[in-house]
């Protein structure tokens, strides 16, 4: 292949319509295939017609081809005597016992589906070709979720084959309203991305706004749907995310009920759903399946966690470095005490801390299994008893610093749990500087960037500000589900309803 | 200018924070000072003095239909005279935003953070109001939204946690010296905040439904002035009023004596967070009228140029304003009234005189 300064432009030949010469044109697509190993050219002879099959091996079903394919044409074809001018039409029509058949006509079309697996079926002097779906190949299957585990409620998780992904979520969801829009992105890579939504639930804009940002994007490839967050994310300089992502096909299932728009992408579990607003973050798929009182105070206890993880450093570092005065005055002297043999000041203590957990966190994510135990052992005695031991942090220091990593995991969804590491380290910035007044300010600051984002429109701290008193009903306290009476009225203006009150039992 | 709006509930709260912000530091002293005992009946004549005058804004408000202060003033009274008179009430808001954020200063140097200088402190509040200002008034009113229930919780928690400390002794006699030094003391509330809140008619426009936001201006004043009434009278039944009037920030006070179960102390942060939260609002509101005022003065498309130009300038003339709190507290009690007078009831009564006649006049032709 000749080498391309602009990346984004396919080969040449691609677009040019079918040959009609059998033999040109199969050499035309080696060439343009660059004789891969694993494109397999099967030559036959139907009647006096020469034709040939081509798929790639590892993506086709091979059964499927040898059952319904070439059992078809080379066994049954010969005995029905047909003439060869009519051939492709009889093929077509009759012969070709496949679900799913798709007529090509230029070369481009010709590898999109020969390269996704299907078997693409040519006959000498007809300028079209068959393509028949014959895919399949190895893929992990549904399997548990790993990085969202529950105790009660579905546990399969997406897969990274799209059609599967999207199979999960017709069998949840079984009404004629789900819609599945696809497109592909990336030049190269072709990738099949599906954008799903219930007509008439979902806001159109929205819709709309989702499949004009997705047509926009021009790139090579795409081979996650991280790729196409950071293209049609608001907010693009901000570190709070705007989009939602999850492998549960509950959550996402749940997500299009509310009239939310879910974008699955091939070859990767996490799908995305928007509009995503902050509240979203904070309520997990569990909260529903659980009883309202429980699912309330966990709620609750998630925010409080928030709170711990953000601010609990940078508050230890201003009440122990400018307001002594307002610690209990017993507290203080415990602390004091403790900070007696410290040779750092509280920001440099914190800092060394925080950097440390960050570091072990990392480390244990990359790590494999085995090994990470004795990274766990090395973070938990040696780092924290001999550190205080040593002398170099105080106690109270180490047990900051382990609730705050412990709260930064309560929070669900692990992309709120970015911005919140790393906005810790400008509050223990400010803590340091301006105490207390520092970190309110910081706060007044967060929450005014806070309110200026929008997701696909949609304020993106609603309902809480603006302030929507119909949808307080599932932000902090999850009403029982029958109380849930209407939809989100920031993601769903239209069919509100969503339960008869009078379906409780009394 | 912005086609940004806010919903009549969020101007409430504005105005709510406005009414409280940075009165609550400088109202209970003076007040106390001349009325002593009887300073919450001072208060609650001033909210119902107060209730008129924002009656007298909102009418303005609904009769210069969509435009603001300064635009209605260019439209009765023409592009110069128009200009003389919106020249005196920008400068007015000018200067109050950087007294505000004086205020502040003053507090946190003297009492949170003493080795901090002036300028920092400021800088790093002014930096924060700028990125608002910036951002809009719509995100403004959204974060109103957010700040309003930790505003209400902490006040909360200020007056149940003191309410041990309380002794009603501290409000006799009532009336002991006679009617007129608490009639007089009335006047330090109405000057701040209430001919303060002119400064809002340059956000009127934006609010959506009219008849919701007058109510919601004086149902937000009524609360925000209650709030005001509350801490005063704590103070009062808690420290008594000599000692009220012998502090500078006398409900900071209050919250050091709060102690619950000998383990809740020193809870001052709270009363603390309370002021920068309210202070903050009202300083953001007066910063966006004054910078929106400017470019409408100016007659610029977009007032967001003029953010940072005048934010400078805003934190040089907090500086340079007053030299001591002894200063600003002479200042606020013998010239401020005055001041806030002419520009908060005399220039809107002109204002209303001339929007009554441009409407006679426009009936007439009709």
């Amino acid at each position: 292949m000749k080498p391309s300064g602009n990346d984004s432009s396919p080969s040449t030949s691609a677009s040019r319509p079918l040959l009609l010469d059998l033999n040109e044109s199969l050499q035309l697509i080696e060439t343009t295939m660059g004789e891969s190993s694993d494109l397999v050219v099967r030559h036959m002879q139907i009647g006096k017609t020469p034709c040939a099959a081509l798929y790639i091996d590892g993506l086709v079903d091979k059964e499927t081809i040898q059952n319904f394919l070439l059992e078809a044409l080379m066994l049954e074809m010969p005995s029905k005597r047909v003439s060869t001018k009519h051939l492709y039409q009889i093929i077509k029509e009759t012969s070709l016992p496949i679900g799913e058949l798709k007529e090509v006509d230029t070369y481009e079309k010709f590898f999109k589906h020969l390269l996704s697996g299907e078997t693409l079926l040519m006959l000498d002097k007809v300028d079209k070709a068959l393509a028949a779906s014959t895919r399949g190949w190895q893929d992990r299957g549904v399997q548990e979720a790993t990085s969202e585990s529950v105790i009660r409620g579905p546990k399969e998780a997406f897969t990274e084959t799209l059609r599967t992904n999207t199979s999960l979520l017709r069998r949840k969801i079984k009404s004629p309203e789900l819609r599945m829009d696809s497109m592909s992105i990336g030049k190269r890579t072709q990738t099949d991305v599906v954008v799903s939504y219930l007509d008439g639930i979902a806001d159109e804009q929205v819709v709309q706004e989702v499949h004009r940002r997705l047509e926009q994007i021009d790139v090579d490839s795409i081979l996650d749907s991280g790729y196409l967050e950071e293209y049609i994310q608001d907010g693009q300089y901000s570190p709070f995310p705007t989009i939602y992502y999850s492998e549960k096909p509950d959550a996402i299932a749940a997500g299009i009920l509310e009239g939310r728009v879910a974008i699955l992408t091939d070859g990767t579990p996490n799908v995305l759903l928007v509009p995503a607003l902050f509240v979203n973050f904070f309520q997990s798929s569990e909260d529903y399946y659980q009883r309202a009182d429980i699912g309330t105070l966990i709620r609750i206890l998630r925010l409080a966690c928030f709170n711990i993880a953000l601010f609990m450093p940078s508050l230890y570092i201003a009440f122990t470095t400018f307001h002594q005065e307002m610690i209990p005055s017993s507290l203080l002297i415990s602390l004091a005490a403790q900070r007696e043999g410290v040779p750092f000041p509280a920001f440099v203590e914190a800092m060394i801390m925080e950097l440390t957990f960050e570091i072990l966190r990392e480390a244990g994510v990359r790590l494999p299994k085995p090994v990470g135990s004795a990274v766990s052992i090395v973070g938990a005695l040696v780092l924290g008893q001999s550190a205080v031991q040593a002398g170099l942090v105080s106690p109270a220091m180490v047990i900051v610093v382990a609730l705050t990593a412990i709260s930064s995991f309560v929070l669900p969804s692990y992309n709120i749990a970015i911005p919140v590491r790393m906005l810790r380290f400008t509050f223990m910035i400010l803590a340091a500087t301006f105490g207390l007044y520092g970190i309110i300010l910081g706060l007044i600051g967060m929450v005014l960037h806070l309110c200026s984002l929008r997701s696909f429109g949609v304020p993106y701290m609603s309902p809480l500000a603006p302030f929507v008193p119909k949808d307080q009903k599932d932000v902090l306290v999850r009403f029982p589900r029958w109380g849930l009476f209407s939809r989100p009225t920031s993601t769903s203006k239209q069919n509100e309803t969503r339960t008869n009150p009078t379906s409780k039992e009394s | 200018m912005d086609n940004q709006t806010i919903s009549p509930r969020q101007f409430m709260f504005l105005v709510i924070f406005f009414t409280i912000g940075s009165s609550i530091l400088i109202v209970p002293g003076p007040v106390t000072e001349q009325a002593k005992q009887d300073s919450w009946m001072s208060i609650l004549l001033s909210i119902l003095i107060g209730v008129a005058i924002i009656i007298l804004y909102n009418k303005i408000g609904e009769l210069s239909a969509g435009k603001t202060f300064i635009e209605a003033f260019n439209d009765v009274f023409g592009n110069w005279v128009g200009r003389l008179f919106s020249s005196f009430y920008l400068v007015f808001v000018y200067i109050l935003a950087a007294l505000v954020l004086r205020n502040i200063g003053d507090f946190m140097t003297s009492q949170i953070m003493p080795a901090t200088p002036l300028q920092f402190t400021h800088i790093l509040f002014f930096v924060v109001v700028l990125g608002g200002t910036f951002l809009g008034i719509e995100v403004i009113g959204r974060s109103s939204e957010i700040f309003m229930p930790w505003m209400i919780l902490l006040l909360l928690f200020l007056f149940l946690f003191s309410s041990p400390q309380i002794s009603m002794d501290n409000f006799k006699p009532i009336l002991g010296d006679g009617v007129s030094p608490m009639l007089s003391a009335s006047k330090v509330m109405i000057s701040s905040p209430i001919l303060e809140m002119v400064a809002l008619l340059m956000i009127f426009p934006y609010v959506k439904e009219l008849k919701q936001t007058k109510k919601g201006w004086i149902i937000g004043s009524v609360i925000g002035g209650s709030v005001l009434l509350g801490i005063t009278s704590l103070c009062i039944l808690v420290l008594g009023s000599d000692l009220t009037i012998m502090n500078t920030y006398p409900t900071y006070r209050i919250g050091e004596k709060i102690s619950v179960a000998g383990f809740l102390e020193g809870l001052e942060i709270f009363i603390a967070i309370i002021w920068m939260m309210t202070i903050f609002f009202k300083l953001i509101v007066l910063y966006y009228a004054s910078t929106v005022g400017f470019a409408q003065f100016l007659s610029l498309d977009d007032y967001r140029p003029l953010v940072l130009p005048l934010g400078m300038g805003t934190i040089i003339l907090s500086i340079i304003s007053y030299p001591d709190v002894a200063y600003f507290e002479s200042f606020v009690g013998e010239i401020w009234f005055s001041y806030a007078l002419s520009i908060g009831f005399i220039l809107p009564l002109i204002l209303l005189a001339g929007l009554l006649i441009k409407k006679k006049i426009k009936q007439k032709g009709a």
